[in-house]
């Protein structure tokens, strides 16, 4: 596979023009916002293997003590150097002896976070110092050396700081007596001439270290200096760009927007913040691209989870400590993955830390959790991360006593996340992920509630899940690498209203998925593999019919025709996909795919074929473009035998995308993205199994239309400022039976516009805001209501659905964040703050008995959420 | 359904009380159905049933119209109880009883559904239009529906429909009976006012700022067991409550020893007088009204 990406920021890095052992430059990549909207994400910059001097002429006459000539190094995908140019000169010897010397360097290579091997560009300082004068005759026997060894440790986190250059400079800081550079684990160890002498130490990134040292002749020290980390230096911006599966695929570092407002912190919280993705009121719903929320699905490296977030959108069940990146894709995505018709969020995860124990200890409003990582051998590292709500622990202290309403398990969620990395060589991974979240209460309400008399009772609610992955990743070669996983897991989901209503369903989960990819040629790579869900089931309920999307709720006591069943049985889901990119030129890629799926729940085949096209028209300019079938079963409640219609076939839609990506300047990208989605057999309920049971309850009737432009701009400027501008304009229609009228979709949301920035002025110190402004949601206004005597229950009559509209949402958040670095940990408290000014957004309407008065129901008013982080 | 599962917690947190306050339904402040009493519960197809509404309002008022109608197919209340088969709900009339003009019930009301449905599929027949999803057949179990509309001098019209399920192969052996009421107390358990289905003539007095309680009694064996898919269940008994003047403290309460408080605040000066009314149901159809209860009012 041909991949690119490239380094720009300064690395200090020195050398002499004598063959002496000179510091290792530390190249530091941190992918952001600030860089492409899709780029991957570098997670391993080239790391210099060998360092080669300058080597100037005898005699040459230098103009201060140290010049510096700024280069621009190829590095291969093999760590090899492929060009060098001079980017700022210092003059001549000069320029053409750093360059030779850089063209002799050697690298480890840079990788993708998937492990992939990438050429990279990066920028190299190299400062080329005035070559000591020969030492007088001494006049005495010099004394003996103090032999000082230790480690450089950044402040606060304790990360060692490998290749930094150190040295021994005279107390005068004239004259350098001995240098070094430290190891991996940021080890050096230096022998000084003298007893009183400056330490001097240059890490990349951090502050400079200067400390004093004064020891007797001869004397053997070791010491621990922990430097501090700063803000806005040396800090690199991949602005490359590698073969894009997904024309409009948005690769969030999770440490990144982990200080966005409104968020908590929480990773998977802001990626909703991205262009295409609606608003959603209550629930915490993946709505992309105008596609129904069952349309759409979370996965944890690629394993798919029925539930994102806590309690609707609380906190996600994946809590960020490991979170890598997400990728957000809303539309037009590769055929790694399939029965979907809307879009994804995958959450990539990272691996332990291997250079020290590590942990944090978090608590706020919401929860407390602690994690902890740490290598447990040279070729295996471990981390776990437990995490609880406290909302069982404060919401009695808000509801009122003579409440109708007594929780004896009150609302409360946990998660947790094992797992453990072993490396036994650089080409094989194997990592284990066990992780998993509950959600529970137990509730009692001792009358009906609401207007329905049936919802009373106990109330009983419980989700959970367990998954352990077993991911096996090895690099046969540059050109050839697989990826494999197998997924075991259990979900249980009780749901009980009362005496008679529950719902409960619990499944044994087998996941797996084996991708392999070659590349044959620089222009030509393939890409297959297998994709597999299946499931054990065991389902027992007595609800109502549930309404779908576009449909109105009736009262449980009206409906008298339940849905009853207690029965077990399999899903299996197989899949193959394959993928093939073509790059007829430079700057082209070409990536016709197919997927083919078979669902038992339904017995049938489907494929679908795709295809992605970009084009690089400019250095800083892409054009990109997909069209794509994506097929998707019905939900299991449409397609089963007891409650809906076995005989459905997948719902389709057909995608298309086009846009354009431009940098107008390093740290800035725009994105344009167009979308049309043609939405055809969307099952639909059939109204004529009311009348006559015998007639299926579904039908694949329904059809719909979605379009739209997504535009984004983000902007990174080194570690100070990140953010971005996202606005979306998307309509979204349904058509629901033949010859009825298009409808809107129930998130149809024409204009969702969301401005998010963070400014670090200093270590110390983070600002964050977000405004959102968002067009209100549809609603189905209401005429009268008629009263259903047998349940007690007044059934509101509707109009056209969904062709009212609420009110525009806005909202302004804010979030400070303050940070104690200490020489160990590090101490932070953060105020974030939803809904400043305190609107009253309409979220829907509460009715009355007999609908005949209504109110606004509106969101959360301005909410405060206090929490304090310790890392070490 | 999970993430369904998800957003009931707002729902309940509404029930904590965090919700809006309208008017509660409990006070009648105009022209409200507050049941419509069947017998039988369900039928046979050539059984008949008789229906009677129960009409109430505030003092001094009076029913103006009613109209009763009959639907063998509707589409359900998620259509608002939309008739699948419009031309029969207008083209078969059913025999008007003589208007009662008093709050109170209604006139009773005798149809045999089966008959009724027939006449329906046999005029859909002859107009040769029977529509999409109607079956040319009864099925073996279909839930008919009779609408009855009211309207009042200066009250808002109301409309109420009845779910009579009509089983081709005729009733249940065990058929479904409404809930008895066996008494009513308001002040205290031994302060009865209404037993054997009659009032006892007890007024009670609610005063401004003070409460009374409300204690409903369900007569025994009101909680049958009924089948339902392969699961045997009890039905669940509700006594909803409604009153002229003053607030109740909840709207509904279960049975079979329904207790809720009746508070005397909002109380317009000048009343003098009002009137309770009880209705126990087993929300499978079953449905017992119990009043009207007179109490005497002490406005500030």
């Amino acid at each position: 596979m041909l991949a690119a990406a490239a380094i720009a920021g300064a690395q200090d890095a020195t050398a002499t023009p004598t063959p002496t052992p000179t510091p290792t430059p530390t190249s530091t990549a941190t992918p952001t916002p600030g860089a492409p909207a899709n780029e991957p994400v570098l997670s391993s910059p080239p790391q210099l293997e060998k360092l080669v001097s300058a080597e100037v002429p005898p005699g040459t006459v230098f103009p201060a003590p140290e010049v510096a000539v700024v280069l621009a190094i190829d590095v291969s995908a093999t760590g090899a150097v492929e060009d060098v140019r001079v980017e700022q000169g210092a003059g001549e010897p000069f320029d053409s002896a750093a360059a030779a010397a850089a063209r002799r360097f050697t690298f480890t290579p840079g990788r993708l976070s998937s492990g992939e091997a990438v050429p990279v560009t990066i920028t190299f300082r190299m400062r080329i110092t005035a070559p000591v004068e020969a030492p007088a005759e001494a006049a005495a026997p010099p004394p003996r050396p103090v032999k000082l060894s230790g480690r450089l440790l950044e402040r606060g986190t304790r990360k060692p700081l490998a290749d930094a250059p150190v040295a021994a400079r005279s107390e005068d800081g004239q004259e350098t007596l001995v240098r070094g550079t430290t190891d991996a684990e940021g080890r050096f160890a230096l022998e000084v001439p003298a007893s009183r002498f400056v330490l001097v130490g240059v890490p990349a990134g951090h502050e400079r270290l200067e400390a004093r040292v004064e020891a007797r002749p001869g004397e053997e020290r070791d010491e621990t200096f922990y430097v501090e980390s700063a803000v806005g230096s040396n800090v690199s911006v991949v602005r490359g760009e590698r073969v894009r599966r997904e024309i409009t695929k948005q690769v969030i570092p999770a440490d990144e927007v982990a200080a966005v407002a409104g968020t908590q912190g929480d990773t998977l919280k802001a990626v909703l913040n991205l262009p295409g993705a609606a608003r959603t009121a209550f629930g915490g719903e993946l709505i992309l691209r105008g596609s129904g929320p069952g349309d759409s699905a979370a996965f944890i490296e690629g394993l798919e989870v029925p539930i994102a977030y806590h309690f609707g959108a609380l906190r996600s069940t994946f809590a960020p400590r490991f979170m890598e990146s997400i990728e957000f894709i809303p539309g037009n995505f590769a055929p790694d993955y399939g029965r979907l018709t809307g879009g994804i969020v995958n959450v990539r995860v990272r691996d332990p830390a291997r250079d020290a124990l590590h942990g944090e200890a978090d608590f706020n409003l919401y929860d407390a959790g602690v994690a902890v990582e740490a290598p447990l051998s040279s070729t295996w590292s471990g981390g776990a991360a437990f995490r609880r709500s406290w909302i069982d622990t404060l919401l009695p202290l808000v509801i009122p006593k003579d409440s109708n309403l007594s929780f004896s398990t009150a609302p409360r969620f946990y998660d947790y996340q094992f797992l453990a990395t072993w490396k036994p060589e650089a080409r094989d991974t194997v990592r284990f992920l066990f992780f998993g979240s509950q959600d529970r209460l137990v509730a009692v309400l001792d009358r009906p509630v609401g207007n329905d008399p049936s919802i009373s009772g106990d109330f009983n609610a419980r989700i959970a899940y367990h998954f352990l992955q077993s991911t096996w990743t090895r690099t046969f070669s540059p050109t050839f690498r697989q990826e494999t996983w197998i997924g075991l897991g259990l979900q249980d989901l009780d749901t009980e209203i009362g005496p008679s209503l529950f719902f409960n369903l619990s499944t044994r989960r087998l996941d797996a998925r084996s991708t392999w990819s070659w590349q044959a040629r620089p222009w030509i790579e393939g890409r297959a593999g297998l994709d597999l869900q299946s499931a054990w089931y065991d389902i027992a309920l007595d609800t109502p019919q549930v309404p779908k999307e576009g449909e109105a709720p009736a009262p449980i006591s009206s409906q008298s025709a339940r849905i009853t069943a207690s029965t077990s049985g399999t899903y299996v889901a197989p899949a193959a996909f394959a993928e093939l990119r073509f790059t007829p030129r430079d700057g082209i890629d070409v990536l016709p795919s197919v997927r083919v799926d078979w669902n038992s729940s339904i017995s049938r085949w489907s494929v679908d074929p795709r295809l992605m096209a970009r084009w690089r028209v400019a250095p800083r300019t892409a054009l990109k473009g997909a069209a794509g079938v994506y097929q998707q079963p019905p939900q299991p409640d449409e397609s089963s035998s007891f409650s809906g219609n076995p005989d459905l076939l997948p719902k389709r839609t057909y995608q298309y995308s086009a846009g354009v990506e431009h940098q107008p300047l390093d740290g800035v990208q725009l994105e344009l993205t167009g979308f049309y989605k043609d939405l055809s057999r969307n099952v639909i309920r059939n109204l004529a199994a009311a009348v006559d049971p015998s007639q299926p309850r579904y039908l694949n009737i329904g059809t719909g239309r979605i379009y739209g432009i997504e535009s984004l701009v983000r902007a990174r400027f080194g570690e100070r400022f990140f953010g971005w501008i996202a606005y979306t304009y998307q309509r979204s229609f349904r058509t629901d039976r033949p010859g009825e009228p298009e409808r809107r979709f129930s998130f149809d949301q024409p204009h969702i516009l969301t401005v998010v920035g963070t400014w670090r002025p200093s270590i110390r110190w983070a600002f964050g805001a977000r405004f959102r402004l968002v067009s209100g949601n549809p609603y189905t206004p209401i005429s009268g209501a008629i009263y259903d005597a047998n349940g007690d229950v007044w059934v509101p009559i509707r109009g056209a659905t969904n062709s009212g509209r609420l009110a525009p949402f806005d909202a302004l958040d804010v979030r400070v964040d303050r940070t104690w670095t200490y020489d160990r940990w590090r101490l932070s408290a953060y105020l974030d703050v939803q809904n400043v000014y305190n609107r009253a957004n309409p979220e829907g309407w509460q009715y009355n008995y007999d609908y005949s008065q209504r109110a606004r129901l509106t969101g959360l008013p301005i909410l405060p959420i206090l929490g304090l982080k310790g890392e070490w | 359904m999970i993430v369904r599962a998800v957003r009931l917690v707002p729902l309940l947190l509404a029930a904590a009380g965090c919700g809006k306050e309208f008017t509660p339904r409990s006070v009648v402040v105009d022209t409200r159905v507050l049941a419509i009493v069947a017998a039988p519960l369900e039928v046979g197809p050539s059984d008949s049933v008789t229906l009677t509404a129960w009409r109430v309002g505030p003092p001094g008022g009076a029913i103006a119209s009613e109209r009763w109608s009959f639907c063998p197919f509707s589409v359900g209340a998620t259509a608002g109880y939309a008739c699948a088969v419009p031309e029969c709900e207008d083209g078969i009339p059913l025999p008007p009883p003589a208007l009662a003009t008093a709050y109170g019930p209604s006139n009773p009301l005798t149809a045999s559904p089966g008959q009724l449905a027939q006449q329906c599929l046999a005029l859909l027949s002859a107009s040769g239009a029977l529509p999409a999803g109607v079956p040319a057949q009864l099925p073996d179990r279909v839930e008919v529906l009779f609408r009855y509309r009211v309207t009042a001098a200066g009250s808002v019209a109301r409309e109420a429909v009845q779910r009579i399920p009509l089983y081709l192969a005729g009733a249940p052996a065990d058929p479904n009976v409404a809930p008895g009421i066996a008494s009513v107390a308001i002040g205290a358990p031994t302060d009865v006012v209404w037993a054997s289905g009659a009032s006892t003539g007890l007024v009670p007095v609610l005063r401004s700022g003070e409460t009374l309680d409300v204690e409903v009694l369900l007569a025994p064996g009101s909680a049958q067991t009924y089948v339902e898919g392969d699961r045997t269940l009890t039905e669940q008994l509700v006594v909803s409550f409604y009153t002229t003047a003053g607030r109740f403290d909840y709207d509904w309460a279960n049975g079979p020893d329904a207790k809720v408080k009746l508070e005397g605040k909002d109380l317009a000066a000048g009343t003098a007088a009002a009137t309770v009314w009880v209705v126990a149901r087993d929300l499978r159809g079953g449905e017992t009204v119990a009043g009207p209860i007179a109490l005497s009012v002490v406005a500030p």
